[in-house]
C-alpha cells in the first residue's frame, strides 16, 4: 500500500498530464453533453418561469391535480439502477471478459426500456385522465420536457443494442472498447438529468 | 548542411510516402465523399458567399424602397418578408459559417494538423448548413418566407396572427442550422484541444485559435437555449401547445428571454473569431509579435464569460422590474473594458512595429474605425434611459451595422486578401482591393451614419414607407446612394475573386512573412498540410529558426512523418507533449446521407407529412448506425491472436 503511495507521488508520475490521452470521442461526448444538459436548463427555466413568473400560487395550474408519484419514483429507480451493469459492462470488456460486457449491456437495455414502458402508461393515465400538451402551458412543458427526456432514451437505447450486436460479433475486445465507455457517458448523464426533472416537474410540484 | 537537392529529394521521399494514403477520389464522387478539412472550408466560404450576396440584394431592394417617402417598389408583405430574411441570413447564414469556413480551413493549418479531430463530422457539418440555408433562402422564392422579423417576438410570430408556413421554415431551418453549428464548434474544441503540433502549449497557441475555441465554448451554451426557443415556438404553431400564448398560462416575455439568452452571446460569437483575424493580420504587417497577448487571450475569455450576462439589455423597454435593468446595464458596460483591450493591444502593436499597409492590414485600419463608432453606441445603449428613448429606432440599426458590417465583415474581407494565396494557389490584386476598401468604407459610412440621425429624429425600424412631411427624406436618399457605392465596392472585391481565380499570380508560400504555422505549407496546402509535423518552439513558429528547422530536420523521425497511414499526432491537452498517432477516418459517403435524412425529416415537418418525416429518421439513423460500427477490431484480430 505505501508502496503504491510511493509510487503514485514520486516526482515522474506526478509530472505526468491527468488525465492523459482520452481519446477525441471521449470529448467529443463530453461536449455534445454540455450542449444537451444545456438544452435541459433551458427546458427546466422556462418551466420554472411559467411558474413562479407568469402563473399564481396555484400550480399546477386549473384544474390538474398534483403530480401523483408512484410511477415517476419507479421510473427513477429504474434508470438509476439501469446505470450500474453499464459500469460493470465497461470494467469487464476493460479486463477483455466479454460474458460481463454482453450481461451488463443487456441488463442496462432491459432497464432502459422498462422505463421506456412505464413512461407509456404515465403518459396513458395523464393523457386520458389528467391534461394534454394543449391543455395549458403546463401541460405543454410537463410534456415537451418529459418527451425530450425520453427521446434521449430512446436514442441511449439504440447505441447499447449497437454495442450488443457488435459485442455479439466479437468487434469490441479489451482493445477496443472507448464505444462503451463514450455509450456509459452519455447513459449516466440522461439518468442524471432525470433525477433533476424528476425533482422538478414531480417532487417540487407538491409544494 | 544539405544541399538544395538534397533537401527536395528528402521532401519528395516523404511526400511519395504521404499521397497515396491521403488521395481523396476526384470527380462527383469525391465531390460527395471528401473528409479534407480544406475543402470543407473553402466550401463553407463560398457558401456563406453566397447567402451573403442573397442577403446583401434583398437589402439593396429595402434602400430601393426607402429611397423617397411613398415609394411603391415592393409591397409592405414582401417588405417583411425581406428585412427578416435579411436579418436571419446575415447573422445566421454569413457571419457565422463564414468564419467557421475560416476556422475549418486554417485551425489545422495555424496548430500543425492533418486534419480535424472529427473530419467526417466536419463533412456533416456543411451539409446541414447549406441544407438549412438554402430552405430559408429558398423560400423567399415561393412568397413563404418568414416575415417576423430576425429575432421573431411572439404573440407576432404565434399561428392566428401569422398563418401560413414562414415562421415554420425560420423555426425548422434555424434548428437545422443549431445542429451543424454545434456540431462544428464541438469538433473545433476538440481539435484544438488534442491535436495540436508537439510543443505548442497553450500560451503557444495563435490567437485565431483561441478566439475561435471561446466562440466554440460559446456555441456550446448558447445556441441550446435558442434550439429550445424554436422548438417550443414550432410546437405551439403546429401542434396546438400553449408555451407562449398568454390566454392559456403561457408567457411572450419568455421567448424574449430565451432568445437573448443565445442572442447577446450571438454577437460575441460572430465577432470574437473576426477579431482573432484582426489579431493574424496585424502583427504580421506591424512586422512584430502581438502585444499582450496573455491579456487579448484573457479578454476573449473574460468576453465569451461576461457575454452571458448582459442579455436583458435588449429588453430594457419589456417592463422588468428596476433592479435587474440596473444589473444588466452595468454589466454591459464592464464587457466593454475586454473589447477595449483589445483595442489598445492592437494600436499599440501597430505603434511599436513599423507598419506596412497592403490590401489585408487597409481592411484591418477601417475596422478599427468602423468598429470603434460601433462600440460607442453600444456603450450608450448600456445606458437605460438613453436606450429606452432610441429603442426599436434607426439608431440601433446605425449601431449594430457599425458593429457587425464594422466588426464582421471588414476583417472576414481582410482575411480574403490575407489568406487568399493560401486557399487558392493565387494572389489577389492590391490595385482593385485598394479601390474595392474605399469604396465600401466610403459607401458604409454614407448608408449607414445617416441611420444615427434618422433615428434621433424618430423614424422607426422596419418600416416598409415613411410619409413626407416627416424630413426623413433627404437622409434616406443619402443612404440609398451610399448603399449603392457599397454595393459597388464589394463586386470590386467579387471581381478581383473571379479575375485571381483565372488569371491571378502565383502565390509564393508565406507571401507577407506571417508568424503562424499555415504559412510553413504550400500554397494550396497539400492534403497532408505538414509532410513533417513540426515542432513549435515559440508563439511565432514562422519567424523562429528552432522551428523552422524541426520540419527539415525531422523528415528521417517516422515519429514525425507519420506515414503509416492516415495518421495525425495526438499530443497532450495542455502542454501539446506527443502522446501517440491517431488514425484519421476515411473519405466516406456517410455524412451526406445522415445529413440528407434530416434534410427530409426538416422537411417533412415543414409541410406535415409524418410519412416523409420518419423516412428521414430512417436513413438518418441508419447512417449513424454504420458510422458508428466499430471496425477497428477487425484490423486487429490477426495481432491478437498472434500474441496469444
Amino acid at each position: 500500500m505505501s508502496g503504491t503511495v510511493s509510487a503514485a507521488t514520486r516526482p515522474d508520475a506526478v509530472a505526468r498530464e491527468v488525465p492523459a490521452g482520452r481519446r477525441p470521442g471521449w470529448w467529443g461526448m463530453v461536449l455534445t453533453l454540455a450542449t444537451d444538459v444545456a438544452a435541459f436548463a433551458a427546458l427546466l427555466a422556462a418551466y420554472f418561469y411559467i411558474r413562479f413568473v407568469t402563473a399564481g400560487d396555484n400550480w399546477p395550474p386549473g384544474e390538474i391535480p398534483e403530480p401523483k408519484l408512484l410511477k415517476a419514483w419507479i421510473m427513477t429507480g429504474l434508470l438509476l439502477t439501469s446505470s450500474l451493469p453499464l459500469v460493470v459492462a465497461d470494467l469487464g470488456i476493460k479486463k477483455g471478459r466479454r460474458g460481463r460486457l454482453l450481461a451488463g449491456v443487456g441488463l442496462t437495455f432491459l432497464l432502459g426500456a422498462a422505463f421506456l414502458a412505464v413512461q407509456g402508461l404515465e403518459y396513458h393515465e395523464k393523457l386520458t385522465k389528467e391534461f394534454t400538451p394543449q391543455t395549458n402551458a403546463y401541460g405543454s412543458l410537463f410534456f415537451a420536457i418529459t418527451g425530450f427526456h425520453g427521446l434521449h432514451v430512446i436514442l441511449g437505447l439504440l447505441a447499447l443494442l449497437l454495442i450488443l450486436v457488435a459485442g455479439l460479433s466479437g468487434r469490441i475486445t479489451r482493445h477496443h472498447h472507448a464505444v462503451v465507455r463514450i455509450t456509459g457517458l452519455y447513459w449516466h448523464t440522461v439518468g442524471a438529468v432525470w433525477i433533476v426533472i424528476f425533482a422538478s416537474l414531480y417532487l417540487a410540484a407538491q409544494l | 548542411m544539405t544541399t538544395v537537392e538534397e533537401q527536395q529529394a528528402a521532401d519528395a521521399a516523404v511526400a511519395e510516402r504521404l499521397e497515396p494514403v491521403w488521395e481523396e477520389s476526384g470527380g462527383l464522387r469525391g465531390w460527395f465523399t471528401t473528409v479534407d478539412h480544406k475543402k470543407i472550408g473553402r466550401r463553407y466560404l463560398v457558401t456563406a458567399a453566397l447567402f451573403f450576396v442573397a442577403a446583401g440584394l434583398e437589402a439593396m431592394v429595402m434602400r430601393s424602397q426607402l429611397a423617397g417617402a411613398r415609394l411603391d417598389v415592393v409591397s409592405p408583405e414582401l417588405y417583411n418578408q425581406l428585412f427578416t430574411l435579411h436579418g436571419t441570413t446575415m447573422i445566421f447564414f454569413f457571419s457565422t459559417p463564414m468564419l467557421f469556413g475560416f476556422g475549418n480551413y486554417l485551425l489545422p493549418l495555424m496548430i500543425g494538423s492533418r486534419d480535424m479531430a472529427f473530419p467526417r463530422l466536419n463533412a456533416f457539418t456543411y451539409y446541414v448548413f447549406a441544407s438549412s440555408g438554402l430552405l430559408l433562402t429558398g423560400s423567399l422564392l415561393f412568397g413563404a418566407a418568414p416575415s417576423g422579423g430576425w429575432f421573431a417576438y411572439v404573440p407576432l410570430t404565434e399561428e392566428q396572427y401569422l398563418p401560413g408556413i414562414g415562421m415554420d421554415v425560420y423555426c425548422l431551418s434555424l434548428l437545422l442550422l443549431g445542429v451543424s453549428t454545434t456540431a462544428g464548434a464541438i469538433n473545433f474544441i476538440v481539435t484544438a484541444l488534442t491535436m495540436r503540433a508537439p510543443g505548442m502549449s497553450l500560451n503557444r497557441v495563435p490567437l485565431f485559435v483561441w478566439s475561435l475555441v471561446v466562440t466554440a465554448f460559446m456555441v456550446v451554451f448558447a445556441l441550446a437555449p435558442l434550439n429550445v426557443d424554436n422548438l417550443l415556438l414550432f410546437l405551439d404553431r403546429r401542434f396546438g401547445f400553449h408555451v407562449f400564448d398568454p390566454d392559456d398560462g403561457g408567457d411572450p416575455v419568455l421567448w424574449q428571454h430565451l432568445f437573448w439568452l443565445f442572442g447577446h452571446p450571438d454577437v460575441y460569437i460572430i465577432v470574437l473569431p473576426a477579431l482573432g483575424i484582426v489579431s493574424s493580420i496585424v502583427p504580421t504587417f506591424s512586422r512584430r509579435p502581438i502585444v499582450a497577448y496573455p491579456l487579448l487571450v484573457l479578454s476573449a475569455v473574460a468576453t465569451g464569460i461576461i457575454s452571458f450576462g448582459v442579455w436583458v439589455h435588449h429588453m430594457f423597454v419589456t417592463g422588468l422590474p428596476q433592479l435587474s435593468l440596473s444589473f444588466f446595464s452595468a454589466a454591459s458596460l464592464i464587457v466593454t473594458i475586454p473589447s477595449g483591450i483589445q483595442i489598445f493591444a492592437w494600436l499599440f502593436t501597430i505603434m511599436l512595429g513599423r507598419l506596412v499597409v497592403r490590401t489585408p492590414m487597409l481592411w484591418i485600419l477601417g475596422f478599427l474605425v468602423v468598429f470603434v463608432a460601433g462600440g460607442v453606441t453600444g456603450v450608450m445603449f448600456a445606458v437605460v434611459p438613453f436606450d429606452q428613448q432610441t429603442h426599436d429606432s434607426y439608431f440601433v440599426v446605425a449601431h449594430f451595422h457599425y458593429v457587425l458590417f464594422g466588426g464582421a465583415v471588414f476583417p472576414i474581407i481582410a482575411g480574403i486578401y490575407y489568406w487568399f494565396g493560401k486557399f487558392t494557389g493565387r494572389m489577389l490584386s492590391e490595385r482593385l482591393g485598394r479601390w474595392s476598401f474605399w469604396l465600401v468604407f466610403a459607401g458604409f459610412n454614407v448608408t449607414f451614419f445617416p441611420m444615427h440621425v434618422l433615428g434621433l429624429l424618430g423614424m422607426p425600424r422596419r418600416v416598409y414607407t415613411y410619409e413626407p412631411d416627416l424630413g426623413w427624406e433627404g437622409w434616406n436618399l443619402l443612404e440609398t446612394v451610399g448603399a449603392y457605392v457599397l454595393l459597388v465596392g464589394l463586386a470590386l472585391t467579387l471581381f478581383n475573386v473571379v479575375r485571381a481565380l483565372r488569371r491571378g499570380p502565383a502565390a509564393p508560400d508565406n507571401p507577407w512573412g506571417g508568424d503562424s504555422l499555415e504559412w510553413a505549407t504550400s500554397s494550396p496546402p497539400k492534403e497532408y498540410n505538414f509532410p513533417v509535423v513540426p515542432t513549435v518552439h515559440s508563439l511565432h513558429p514562422m519567424w523562429d529558426e528552432r522551428t523552422l528547422a524541426t520540419m527539415v530536420e525531422d523528415r528521417q523521425d517516422p515519429g514525425r512523418t507519420l506515414t503509416d497511414g492516415k495518421q495525425a499526432m495526438r499530443t497532450s491537452d495542455l502542454d501539446g507533449v506527443p502522446e501517440h498517432p491517431l488514425d484519421l477516418p476515411e473519405e466516406s459517403v456517410l455524412p451526406v446521407v445522415v445529413a440528407t435524412g434530416l434534410f427530409v425529416l426538416t422537411v417533412g415537418a415543414l409541410f406535415g407529412l409524418a410519412v416523409v418525416a420518419w423516412a428521414g429518421v430512417a436513413v438518418s439513423v441508419a447512417g449513424l448506425v454504420v458510422w458508428h460500427w466499430p471496425r477497428a477490431a477487425r484490423q486487429e484480430g490477426p495481432r491478437q491472436e498472434q500474441q496469444a
